[in-house]
Protein backbone atom coordinates (compact mmCIF):
# COMPACT_ATOMS: atom_id res chain seq x y z
CA UNK A 1 0.00 0.00 0.00
CA UNK A 2 2.41 2.30 1.05
CA UNK A 3 4.78 1.40 -1.90
CA UNK A 4 1.70 2.54 -4.37
CA UNK A 5 1.58 5.96 -2.59
CA UNK A 6 5.38 6.34 -3.55
CA UNK A 7 4.40 4.66 -7.06
CA UNK A 8 1.88 7.33 -7.50
CA UNK A 9 3.94 10.18 -6.27
CA UNK A 10 5.41 10.02 -10.04
CA UNK A 11 2.67 12.45 -10.58
CA UNK A 12 6.02 14.59 -8.78
CA UNK A 13 6.74 14.45 -12.66
CA UNK A 14 4.59 16.95 -14.38
CA UNK A 15 5.18 19.48 -10.72
CA UNK A 16 9.16 19.85 -11.94
CA UNK A 17 7.90 20.73 -15.24
CA UNK A 18 5.70 23.11 -14.11
CA UNK A 19 7.93 24.85 -11.23
CA UNK A 20 10.93 24.40 -13.48
CA UNK A 21 9.48 25.44 -17.03
CA UNK A 22 10.64 28.94 -18.45
CA UNK A 23 6.82 30.97 -18.87
CA UNK A 24 6.12 33.97 -20.70
CA UNK A 25 3.51 35.07 -18.73
CA UNK A 26 1.77 33.93 -15.17
CA UNK A 27 4.88 32.54 -14.03
CA UNK A 28 5.00 33.71 -10.06
CA UNK A 29 1.56 31.27 -9.04
CA UNK A 30 2.46 28.23 -11.49
CA UNK A 31 5.85 28.25 -9.87
CA UNK A 32 4.72 28.68 -6.36
CA UNK A 33 1.76 25.97 -7.17
CA UNK A 34 4.38 23.57 -9.08
CA UNK A 35 6.80 23.77 -5.80
CA UNK A 36 3.50 23.06 -3.69
CA UNK A 37 2.74 19.81 -5.69
CA UNK A 38 6.91 19.11 -5.74
CA UNK A 39 6.73 19.37 -2.06
CA UNK A 40 3.42 16.99 -1.51
CA UNK A 41 4.73 14.60 -4.02
CA UNK A 42 8.08 13.92 -2.75
CA UNK A 43 7.06 13.45 0.92
CA UNK A 44 5.12 10.44 -0.66
CA UNK A 45 8.04 9.04 -2.61
CA UNK A 46 10.25 9.48 0.95
CA UNK A 47 7.98 8.19 3.04
CA UNK A 48 6.25 5.90 0.97
CA UNK A 49 9.67 4.14 -0.16
CA UNK A 50 11.13 4.03 4.16
CA UNK A 51 8.49 2.64 5.02
CA UNK A 52 7.95 -0.21 2.62
CA UNK A 53 12.02 -0.89 3.41
CA UNK A 54 10.97 -1.52 6.79
CA UNK A 55 8.05 -3.98 6.62
CA UNK B 1 26.36 15.11 -24.19
CA UNK B 2 24.39 17.84 -22.79
CA UNK B 3 22.61 17.82 -26.60
CA UNK B 4 22.71 13.74 -26.47
CA UNK B 5 20.77 13.93 -22.78
CA UNK B 6 18.50 16.84 -23.57
CA UNK B 7 17.29 14.95 -26.21
CA UNK B 8 13.45 13.78 -26.58
CA UNK B 9 14.09 10.49 -27.60
CA UNK B 10 16.62 10.00 -24.11
CA UNK B 11 14.04 11.33 -21.99
CA UNK B 12 11.39 8.55 -23.49
CA UNK B 13 13.65 5.80 -23.25
CA UNK B 14 14.11 6.93 -19.64
CA UNK B 15 10.70 6.98 -18.72
CA UNK B 16 9.65 3.42 -20.66
CA UNK B 17 12.69 1.96 -18.68
CA UNK B 18 10.96 3.89 -15.37
CA UNK B 19 7.60 2.35 -16.52
CA UNK B 20 8.65 -1.39 -16.92
CA UNK B 21 10.38 -0.82 -13.68
CA UNK B 22 7.17 0.33 -11.66
CA UNK B 23 4.87 -2.20 -13.16
CA UNK B 24 8.02 -5.02 -12.32
CA UNK B 25 8.06 -3.81 -8.60
CA UNK B 26 4.33 -4.28 -8.42
CA UNK B 27 4.64 -8.21 -9.55
CA UNK B 28 7.82 -8.85 -7.31
CA UNK B 29 6.14 -7.17 -4.35
CA UNK B 30 3.30 -9.79 -4.42
CA UNK B 31 5.72 -12.43 -3.17
CA UNK B 32 7.68 -12.33 -0.22
CA UNK B 33 11.18 -13.68 -2.03
CA UNK B 34 10.99 -10.90 -4.20
CA UNK B 35 9.73 -8.39 -2.62
CA UNK B 36 12.99 -6.06 -1.57
CA UNK B 37 13.99 -6.68 -5.50
CA UNK B 38 10.46 -5.17 -5.52
CA UNK B 39 11.08 -2.20 -3.62
CA UNK B 40 14.56 -1.86 -5.14
CA UNK B 41 12.92 -1.68 -8.88
CA UNK B 42 10.44 1.09 -7.55
CA UNK B 43 12.93 3.14 -6.34
CA UNK B 44 15.38 2.67 -9.19
CA UNK B 45 12.18 3.96 -11.59
CA UNK B 46 11.41 6.56 -9.92
CA UNK B 47 15.03 7.80 -9.66
CA UNK B 48 15.15 7.35 -13.45
CA UNK B 49 11.83 9.23 -13.45
CA UNK B 50 12.56 12.34 -11.94
CA UNK B 51 16.19 12.29 -13.26
CA UNK B 52 14.79 12.55 -17.20
CA UNK B 53 13.35 15.05 -16.42
CA UNK B 54 15.78 17.22 -14.85
CA UNK B 55 17.03 16.70 -17.87
CA UNK B 56 14.05 17.99 -20.06
CA UNK B 57 15.50 21.20 -22.05
CA UNK B 58 12.47 23.02 -21.30
CA UNK B 59 13.39 22.95 -17.61
CA UNK B 60 15.13 26.48 -17.12
CA UNK B 61 14.91 26.99 -13.32
CA UNK B 62 16.33 24.21 -10.32
CA UNK B 63 15.97 26.55 -7.74
CA UNK B 64 12.27 25.94 -6.94
CA UNK B 65 12.43 22.18 -8.13
CA UNK B 66 15.57 22.12 -5.56
CA UNK B 67 13.53 23.77 -2.76
CA UNK B 68 10.07 21.64 -3.47
CA UNK B 69 12.19 17.97 -3.15
CA UNK B 70 14.45 19.20 -0.13
CA UNK B 71 11.21 20.26 1.78
CA UNK B 72 9.33 17.32 0.72
CA UNK B 73 11.75 15.00 2.06
CA UNK B 74 12.11 16.93 5.32
CA UNK B 75 8.36 15.86 5.47
CA UNK B 76 8.72 12.60 4.18
CA UNK B 77 11.23 11.42 6.03
CA UNK B 78 9.01 11.03 9.60
CA UNK B 79 6.20 10.01 7.62
CA UNK B 80 8.08 6.65 6.71
CA UNK B 81 9.24 6.27 10.39
CA UNK B 82 5.48 6.47 11.67
CA UNK B 83 4.47 3.08 14.44
CA UNK B 84 3.45 0.43 12.50
CA UNK B 85 0.37 0.81 14.32
CA UNK B 86 -0.08 4.64 12.40
CA UNK B 87 0.14 2.79 8.94
CA UNK B 88 -3.63 3.54 7.74
CA UNK B 89 -3.84 7.31 8.94
CA UNK B 90 -0.40 7.55 7.15
CA UNK B 91 -1.49 5.75 4.23
CA UNK B 92 -4.58 8.29 3.76
CA UNK B 93 -2.32 11.05 4.66
CA UNK B 94 -0.28 10.04 1.97
CA UNK B 95 -3.12 9.90 -0.80
CA UNK B 96 -4.00 13.30 0.58
CA UNK B 97 -0.67 14.22 -0.58
CA UNK B 98 -0.84 12.96 -3.87
CA UNK B 99 -4.06 13.99 -4.71
CA UNK B 100 -2.94 17.39 -3.82
CA UNK B 101 -0.14 17.60 -6.27
CA UNK B 102 -2.37 16.05 -8.84
CA UNK B 103 -5.10 18.54 -8.32
CA UNK B 104 -2.34 21.62 -8.00
CA UNK B 105 -0.42 20.33 -11.22
CA UNK B 106 -4.25 20.17 -13.07
CA UNK B 107 -5.03 24.07 -12.06
CA UNK B 108 -1.72 25.29 -13.02
CA UNK B 109 -1.35 23.53 -16.32
CA UNK B 110 -5.14 25.43 -16.70
CA UNK B 111 -4.00 28.55 -15.61
CA UNK B 112 -1.03 28.91 -18.00
CA UNK B 113 -3.14 27.53 -21.05
CA UNK B 114 -6.11 29.89 -20.33
CA UNK B 115 -8.45 31.15 -22.44
CA UNK B 116 -6.93 28.92 -25.79
CA UNK B 117 -7.41 25.44 -23.69
CA UNK B 118 -8.43 22.88 -26.10
CA UNK B 119 -11.64 21.11 -25.50
CA UNK B 120 -10.19 17.37 -25.02
CA UNK B 121 -7.82 18.88 -22.52
CA UNK B 122 -10.27 20.72 -20.98
CA UNK B 123 -12.32 17.87 -20.16
CA UNK B 124 -9.32 15.71 -19.14
CA UNK B 125 -7.94 18.63 -16.53
CA UNK B 126 -11.69 19.15 -15.30
CA UNK B 127 -11.70 14.59 -14.26
CA UNK B 128 -8.27 15.86 -13.24
CA UNK B 129 -9.20 18.18 -10.65
CA UNK B 130 -12.32 16.96 -9.95
CA UNK B 131 -11.39 13.49 -8.72
CA UNK B 132 -7.85 15.16 -7.26
CA UNK B 133 -9.95 17.77 -4.75
CA UNK B 134 -12.05 14.87 -4.26
CA UNK B 135 -9.44 12.32 -3.18
CA UNK B 136 -7.49 15.59 -1.39
CA UNK B 137 -10.44 15.95 0.95
CA UNK B 138 -11.83 13.07 1.37
CA UNK B 139 -8.72 11.52 2.55
CA UNK B 140 -8.04 14.18 4.73
CA UNK B 141 -11.31 13.46 6.34
CA UNK B 142 -10.22 9.55 6.40
CA UNK B 143 -6.71 10.48 7.98
CA UNK B 144 -8.63 12.40 10.40
CA UNK B 145 -11.07 10.06 12.00
CA UNK B 146 -8.41 7.41 11.61
CA UNK B 147 -5.88 9.21 14.03
CA UNK B 148 -9.42 10.15 16.23
CA UNK B 149 -8.73 13.94 15.61
CA UNK B 150 -12.14 13.99 13.91
CA UNK B 151 -15.07 12.33 15.17
CA UNK B 152 -16.41 9.07 14.24
CA UNK B 153 -19.66 9.79 13.25
CA UNK B 154 -21.02 10.71 9.97
CA UNK B 155 -19.97 14.35 8.85
CA UNK B 156 -22.23 16.13 6.98
CA UNK B 157 -21.85 19.78 5.64
CA UNK B 158 -23.71 22.19 7.65
CA UNK B 159 -27.20 22.53 6.86
CA UNK B 160 -26.57 26.47 6.57
CA UNK B 161 -23.51 26.12 4.21
CA UNK B 162 -25.82 23.39 2.12
CA UNK B 163 -28.76 25.54 0.94
CA UNK B 164 -26.29 28.63 0.04
CA UNK B 165 -24.93 26.50 -2.18
CA UNK B 166 -28.37 25.18 -3.23
CA UNK B 167 -29.53 29.02 -3.77
CA UNK B 168 -26.41 29.67 -5.25
CA UNK B 169 -26.14 26.27 -7.78
CA UNK B 170 -30.28 26.89 -8.42
CA UNK B 171 -29.41 30.27 -9.35
CA UNK B 172 -26.65 29.59 -11.94
CA UNK B 173 -28.51 26.76 -13.46
CA UNK B 174 -31.53 29.22 -14.24
CA UNK B 175 -28.94 31.72 -15.45
CA UNK B 176 -27.76 28.99 -17.98
CA UNK B 177 -30.73 27.89 -18.95
CA UNK B 178 -32.40 31.23 -19.54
Amino acid sequence: MSLTNALDAIAVVGAIIMAGQYHAHRATLAKILGTIAIVAATSNIVGGFLITDRM
Amino acid sequence: MRNVLASDTFIEITYLIATALFILSLKWLSSPTTARRGVFAGELGMLLAIAGTLLHHGIVEYKWIVIGLVLGTIIGVPLGEVAMTAVPQRTALSHAFGALCVTLVGTTEFYLRTPDVPRFMMGVLSLEVILGSLTFTGSLMAAGKLQEILPQRRSRIRDRTSSILDSWLSRSLSRVCW
